[in-house]
């Protein structure tokens, strides 16, 4: 218990302390003038993107060992000693008002307390336990980078998860938790600290609360989530910028540049703060073109040095440096632009997000469906307008317009943090004429974002922090009694338990990954798990099984190619075809070796339709569009008077067309249409989906009572071929043998 | 400024490295063994009313096409030859419809579903309106040799101006697993 414990506090102190020594190196050799609590904040901020780009560089190299870190923890300590760098002597700020530095010191104390046994409670969060520290294990076991492409999280920018794997080395999860809840103890100081500097003390601290007591913050900030670290590198960045535009130190735009890098490194939505940093230095420097030029190169240069690693990571592991996004700039296997619509799409509404009233009341006080809440008193955010009557207030306004935007993309709360520091502080300014109710204001939130307050109106399933779990924080009681209560952890266990290591695990719905030391492979990660998924559907779903054929009849030609080509379009269905088949006067032409096969969209999987399985296919992945093809390259010329298509899915929208090339390299058409005809579900598809698992090495799979397979897997195993291995109320997981026929 | 374009290029180099179609050819994978070839000259395990030689595999009371409709009329009893190696885990499958047309006259049909003589389910249509049949093939009821004759029975039909016995109108039939 006491050695896990100090291995958690010293894991994510050495990574804090590492980062401030890196930091504090940075801002001695600039030599620039702050005070001197702004040294120590930006010194941290700036140093956790050093301490970032560091790991990065490490694990490239494969150097990802707990040793390495260990040694560089020691290293950039001593350094700090030896060069006295928690020396300075640069000024301190004026205090604020005594009775707002007393409320925000009492509220502060208490949150912070909140939030540091919460932090260090193990951790269970969906997606810190998940995706986040899922990958960040995944690179400590292989003890570098590695590609992940059966897994779209694997491809966002993971600048947080860099300092998480620094932490996660000695001090597992929790270590890693404490780190980003580093980063939410020091944005409302930087918010503060700001405000002192711009002469409005009361209205810093009311907004620092008012964002730092948020419910989501909390939330997010304890967990190994990115949220509050990307919120806290835009602020920084900001407070950079206003004190360059106030005392024209051109030095300040390196870390600021680093900043707004690094925000795009932690979240691929806070990329917005280097359009923001270079915009506003081109405002500020526009009637002074030389030294805007000059600015803007020492902003653009110290991001790159930022952002650069991840596009470059992209570009080399998945033939796009955006991935997972923006596949129809950057085709490739991995991800695609069909499933980016959809998922896009999804995040827009989450699913159920219909009437637009809804979601003000889902993000300030409900909570459940948006993944957390903000709080009631920001009802009163629209006050924040007010703060347009001065500068600042304009500026903050702006700013929180400009971060709120990516909000538009995806409504979960947690894409309002970035924004939120910015609107508390306008809401801050909007109410300092009123110091009374500004603090009535305080004090209500305080209350209101307590766990205990929130959940008497929160809905039941609402994302929010939940208790005071000081004696699991503590490990009075063991992590497995803890986290043995979720579901997702004692599912990964098992797997660990179960399966041999090496094996990789076919998931339909997420786990907590980062528990398992196996490969988990979750269903809609990636276009390889999304057909996997598919397989399974097409198995055992109705409506999904491939039962029509497109018949194309047509006077016998000699032909060097066929191909497919869609003439029609449609929002949501696609061209998909499981199995190809041509004929000459009734006779199967029996498939050649010399043949060869290509379509657009999605090139890469039109093999599938020739691989005589019927659960495999290859499809569009994009919405029908005229022009999509599949095509048959016989290598000689064949004479071929009939071609049908296995259909998989049927879509009654699409309308294909058979045109042929007769050797002359032109296309003709064969057949403007076909004729539909239900052919029947192929039998035996569970026992093919087992060939084609087993062929793909995976042999394991879990299922869950959410899943849409689930029923079918378990009342049918022996057909599937999948003995349970493992199982709990709710879970199975499988083993797949050779199938009964 | 010269070091900052070579810069701005090598950026827009990385950026554009995945940028952009290729053209993506591949040879014939490996042949899976369990999907049997297409041949719509013989008996399959299914039999649905779009197959263009529908009539080629009834064996008794199916009325021919209405205009290339996705759909036939029967008579009483209407069968269909079909081909399925006999084993567990087989469903039976037909889909039909009780019309307008024949249901005035009938009134409510009791169908028994045979499969090579055996009665492998009974379907009572109390109204008019779609009927599915989705019932486990009883194992003794299937012929070794493979070749099942699947049917309807109908307790009543209607006899048509024409002389035609209408029954149902009948979209499939068949096997699933």
């Amino acid at each position: 218990m006491a050695k896990t414990l100090v291995l958690i506090l010293l894991s994510a102190g050495f990574t804090a302390v590492s980062a401030w020594a890196l930091g504090a190196l940075l801002f001695r050799a600039l030599k620039v003038r702050l005070y001197r609590q702004e040294e120590r904040l930006f010194a941290l901020l700036t140093g956790f993107s050093l301490l970032s780009l560091l790991v990065f560089g490490l694990a490239v190299a494969h150097l990802a060992y707990r040793g390495v870190f260990a040694a560089v923890a020691a290293s950039l300590t001593l350094a700090a000693l030896w060069m006295r760098l928690d020396k300075t002597e640069a000024p301190a700020q004026a205090p604020a008002p005594g009775r707002y530095r007393m409320l925000f010191a009492a509220a502060y104390m208490a949150y912070a307390l909140l939030y540091v046994v919460h932090a260090m409670k193990p951790e269970i969060s969906p997606d810190g336990a998940g995706y986040h520290l899922g990958h960040v294990a995944r690179y400590l076991r292989a003890h570098g980078m590695a590609p992940t492409p059966h897994d779209m999280y694997g491809m966002l920018s993971q600048g947080a998860e860099m300092l998480f794997l620094f932490a996660f080395a000695y001090g597992r999860h929790s270590a890693a938790a404490l780190v980003h809840c580093v980063f939410l103890f020091v944005l409302p100081l930087l918010m503060l600290a700001y405000a002192r500097r711009r002469g409005f003390p009361q209205a810093g601290a009311a907004g620092a609360i008012l964002a730092f007591a948020a419910p989501v913050t909390g939330v997010s900030g304890t967990a190994a989530y990115n949220d509050v670290a990307a919120a806290a590198v835009i602020f920084g960045c900001f407070y950079l910028l206003e004190i360059w535009d106030e005392t024209q130190q051109n030095r300040l735009l390196i870390p600021a540049g680093l900043l707004a890098g690094f925000a795009f490194a932690i979240k691929y939505t806070a990329f917005l703060c280097l359009p923001y940093a270079l915009g506003g230095v081109a405002w500020r420097l526009r009637k002074r073109p030389a030294e805007l030029a000059r600015a803007g190169a020492l902003v653009s240069l110290a991001a790159g040095l930022m952002t650069a690693p991840w596009l470059v990571r992209n570009a080399v592991y998945y033939q796009n440096p955006l991935a997972p996004f923006f596949n129809a700039w950057f085709p490739n296997p991995y991800q695609d632009a069909g499933y980016e619509q959809v998922y896009r799409r999804v995040m827009r509404t989450y699913h159920e997000i219909r009437n637009p009233a809804e979601l003000p009341r889902q993000v300030l006080y409900r909570g459940d469906v948006v993944q957390g809440l903000v709080g009631p008193v920001f009802v009163l955010a629209p006050l924040a307008l007010l703060a347009a009557r001065r500068r600042e207030g304009r500026r903050l306004l702006a700013a929180g317009l400009v971060f709120a935007l990516p909000y538009t993309q995806n409504i979960g709360a947690r894409f309002l943090i970035p924004a939120l520091p910015f609107v508390s502080l306008g809401m801050g300014l909007a109410l300092a004429r009123a110091p009374g109710l500004l603090a009535a204001l305080v004090v209500l939130h305080a209350v209101l974002s307590w766990p205990a307050v929130v959940g008497k109106y929160a809905r039941p399933h609402a994302y929010r922090l939940d208790g005071f779990p000081v004696r699991a924080a503590l490990r009075i009681e063991p992590e497995e009694a803890f986290l043995g209560r979720a579901p997702s952890y004692r599912r990964a266990r098992a797997i660990d338990r179960v399966v041999p290591p090496g094996a990789a695990v076919f998931t339909f719905s997420g786990i907590a990954d980062s528990y398992a030391n196996r490969d988990i492979l979750t269903g809609y990660y990636s276009v390889e798990t999304r057909t996997v998924w598919e397989m399974f559907s097409a198995a055992a779903l109705e409506g999904s099984r491939p039962a029509w054929l497109a018949d194309f009849r047509f006077p016998a030609r000699s032909l060097a190619r066929v191909r497919v080509v869609e003439t029609a379009s449609h929002e949501t269905n696609v061209l998909g075809i499981a199995e190809i088949y041509l004929w000459r006067q009734n006779a199967l032409l029996p498939r050649e070796a010399q043949w060869r096969v290509t379509a657009w969209p999605n090139p890469w999987q039109a093999s599938m339709a020739l691989d005589n399985s019927a659960v495999t296919r290859w499809n569009s992945q994009l919405p029908l569009r005229p022009g999509f093809f599949f095509e048959l390259r016989f290598g000689s010329p064949r004479i071929v008077d009939r071609v049908a298509l296995l259909l998989q899915p049927l879509s009654h929208a699409s309308r294909p067309r058979l045109e042929g090339d007769t050797g002359d390299g032109g296309w003709e058409v064969l057949a403007e249409s076909a004729a539909l005809i239900e052919w029947g579900e192929p039998l035996e598809l569970r026992r093919m989906v087992n060939e084609e698992m087993r062929r793909r090495g995976v042999f394991y799979v879990l299922a869950q009572s959410g899943d849409a397979i689930y029923a079918d897997l378990d009342a049918k195993r022996r057909w599937w071929g999948a003995e349970v291995v493992w199982e709990e109320d709710g879970a199975k997981l499988y083993r797949f043998t050779e199938a009964r026929r | 400024m010269n070091r900052v374009r070579a810069a701005a290029a090598v950026w827009a180099a990385a950026m554009a490295a995945g940028c952009g179609s290729r053209a993506v050819v591949s040879a014939l994978p490996e042949q899976r063994g369990i999907l049997p070839p297409i041949d719509f000259e013989r008996p399959h395990h299914f039999l649905s009313m779009t197959h263009p030689h529908v009539d080629r595999f009834a064996v008794r009371d199916i009325h021919p096409a209405e205009g290339g409709a996705p759909w036939r009329w029967t008579g009483r009893n209407p069968t269909v030859r079909l081909r399925v190696s006999a084993r567990e885990g087989l469903r039976i499958r037909a889909d039909f419809v009780t019309a307008q047309e024949s249901f005035a006259h009938t009134g409510p049909l009791t169908v028994r579903v045979r499969l090579n003589g055996c009665v492998a389910a009974v379907v009572k249509c109390d109204a008019e309106g779609e009927y599915r049949v989705n019932e486990e093939a009883p194992l003794e009821c299937l012929e070794r040799s493979g070749e099942q004759q699947l049917g309807l029975e109908l307790d009543k039909a209607h006899r048509a101006p024409d002389g035609r016995v209408l029954g149902v109108i009948l979209l499939r039939m068949g096997f699933t697993d």
